[in-house]
């Protein structure tokens, strides 16, 4: 009974700790996409419990892998306010592209910018978007700036998009549609 | 019948020691009233000189002022009884220091363990020699204050820095180290000199600095050589050439499992002709800024340039308040143990730093802190505090 108590009280803890850090996640702009559809991703920052003064203005560079043979990458578009102080760097090895930059953003939590996509991959794919601290040789290189820099280290999550066949529905109404079309023109034609 | 048998045993068991007395020892009344010849009280001290319990010390006393009173010859300073007293009395020999008999051979008695019984004449402030060398005669050495770390001469870069093990900067002020920080210019190597152990050099780094609303730049520097790696993340005012004049912040060196990091804050300390100028007039300068390990705590120091430079600040920080003060020599400051405020307690506590930078030019204090506050703990810190220029708002 103690242990069972000492467990559920250290699991609140825990749980309690993940839920104040700090947190720096990708979040797609849908969870499926068809084949050579474009979807978005946001880089979202949250910093509320970052060392510091708040609002804060914090810094960090990362670091965003994906398989190219999935996804094709379109580009990064910095939030208002979002700076750089290192330029966006797109390497490829193998199957495998990166791409890293280091930002510094005002504000505790929001969007620290979006990156664009395109599927490649063929129905069934689960592609999938890895992110990284693009620094971590000691460990953490996010830091609030204000007054001073102040290290934090935020919990980072990447996130999977599927790709999936268009739905039979969506067969059918194309083809609705299309033999609409075709039959005012036959109409207009005949007449 | 019992108490007569007592009082007859009582008295013949004594009746030895009174025959005794009477035939060696005159009582202290016979002393008083029996006069010896200088002839006896010569044998007296001859015999007392072998057998110094030969006579009670009272006599011998005696003799020795019956002889010393004597009347001498006119002509001869030592009359025979005063010869015989210096040849038998081994405490007016020449060897009398030696002798286990006598007391020592001082000239007067030591004074008791107390305060100085003059108080020390020392100047308010120290003197240089050099600057009035025509009162050579009146010159007193100056005094040059004991700094905790290595102090800064006047024109060199100038930094301290708080050291830990790990990368993660912060760690448990008994484990944190002082030491003397060092930066390149341009931002591209730094150079920590540790109170003890071997100095930690970084390894080349590129730098990238933008810029940030309180005028200060954001400077980035990353290097890696193999295993080993460094880095700086930190505040920094350049000059128009892209030169490092202040800089404060992080530095972390080392390899992924073995790494060493802290805090630093670094300058320029000011030239010898710019401490000239604020002395002659009698300048007074404040500085203002957020520390570095807790940024939480801002630091305030007034400098008051003159004859006798002195300095004086607060830290405050929402758990705790603390004052400090001293003298400002060179460069340097350090503070003074009876100008701490009353919550600073126990003993080894003191604020040390360096002006640096030139008028007209982003100026600053950097400092380091090691006070044990009450209810607190101990505290130790390094900060960049920022020159507060009057109707300027002060940038962190």
């Amino acid at each position: 009974m103690n242990f069972r108590t000492l467990s559920a009280a250290l699991l609140l803890l825990t749980a309690g700790a993940t839920a104040q850090a700090a947190s720096l996640v990708l979040v797609p702009s849908a969870s499926t996409v068809a084949p050579n559809g474009s979807f978005t991703v946001n880089l979202v920052l949250d910093a509320t419990s970052a060392p510091g003064l708040h609002p804060g203005t914090f810094s960090g560079q990362i670091l965003l892998d994906f398989n190219k043979t999935q996804l094709s990458y379109g580009g990064f578009a910095a939030a208002s306010g979002v700076t750089f102080y290192l330029p966006t760097a797109v390497a490829t090895n193998g199957n495998s592209q990166t791409v890293s930059f280091g930002f510094i953003k005002p504000g505790d939590v929001g969007t620290v910018g979006t990156f664009s996509f395109t599927a490649l991959g063929a129905p069934g794919t689960l592609a999938t978007l890895g992110l990284v601290d693009g620094d971590d040789f000691f460990g953490s290189s996010f830091v609030n700036k204000v007054p001073t820099d102040q290290r934090f280290t935020p919990v980072i999550t990447g996130a999977q998009v599927s790709i999936v066949p268009l739905p039979a529905g969506i067969w059918l109404l194309g083809t609705a549609v299309g033999a609409l079309g075709l039959r005012r023109r036959f109409r207009r034609t005949a007449g | 019948m019992q108490k007569l048998l007592t009082l007859a045993a009582v008295a013949w068991l004594a009746l030895p020691l009174i025959a005794l007395s009477g035939l060696t020892l005159p009582t202290r009344a016979d002393a008083a009233t029996v006069a010896r010849s200088n002839s006896d009280c010569a044998a007296l001290l001859e015999r007392w000189a072998g057998d110094p319990k030969a006579a009670p010390k009272r006599d011998i006393a005696a003799c020795k002022d019956q002889l010393a009173a004597a009347p001498r010859i006119a002509a001869d300073p030592a009359p025979a009884a005063t010869a015989a007293l210096a040849s038998t009395d081994p405490c007016s020999g020449p060897n009398a220091g030696d002798s286990v008999l006598c007391w020592g051979p001082w000239a007067a008695l030591a004074p008791a363990a107390a305060a100085p019984l003059v108080a020390l004449n020392l100047p308010e402030s120290p003197v240089d020699c050099d600057v009035i060398s025509e009162l050579a005669a009146q010159c007193v050495p100056k005094l040059e204050p004991v700094l905790p770390i290595e102090g800064c001469a006047p024109g060199t870069p100038c930094g301290f820095a708080t050291i830990v093990s790990g990368p993660t900067s912060t760690g448990d002020p008994e484990n944190t180290e002082f030491g003397r920080f060092n930066l390149a210019p341009d931002g591209t190597t730094f150079n920590v000199s540790p109170e003890s152990g071997d100095d930690i050099n970084s390894v080349p780094m590129t730098t990238t600095v933008t810029p940030r609303p309180d005028g200060y730049g954001n400077l980035r520097s990353t290097g890696r050589e193999g295993d080993v790696g460094s880095r700086l993340i930190a505040r920094v005012a350049e000059d128009d050439d892209g030169e490092v004049l202040l800089a404060a912040d992080i530095w972390t060196h080392g390899t992924r499992d073995n790494a060493q990091s802290g805090y630093f804050a670094w300058g320029t300390a000011t030239s010898q002709a710019g401490l000239n100028a604020l002395n002659a007039g009698n300048v007074t300068l404040n500085f203002s800024g957020p520390m570095s390990v807790n940024n939480a705590t801002t630091g305030n120091m007034t400098l008051k340039f003159g004859s006798s430079p002195t300095w004086s600040g607060t830290w405050t920080n929402p758990a705790y308040s603390f004052g400090a003060g001293g003298v400002v020599s060179g460069a340097n400051l350090i503070s003074q143990p009876g100008n701490f405020t009353e919550n600073v307690v126990g003993a080894g506590n003191f604020v040390q730093g360096a002006l640096v930078g030139e008028a007209g030019g982003p100026r600053g204090i950097t400092h380091i802190i090691d006070v044990t506050l009450a209810g607190q703990g101990r505290i130790k810190d390094v900060g960049l505090l920022r020159d507060v220029l009057p109707g300027l708002p002060v940038g962190p």
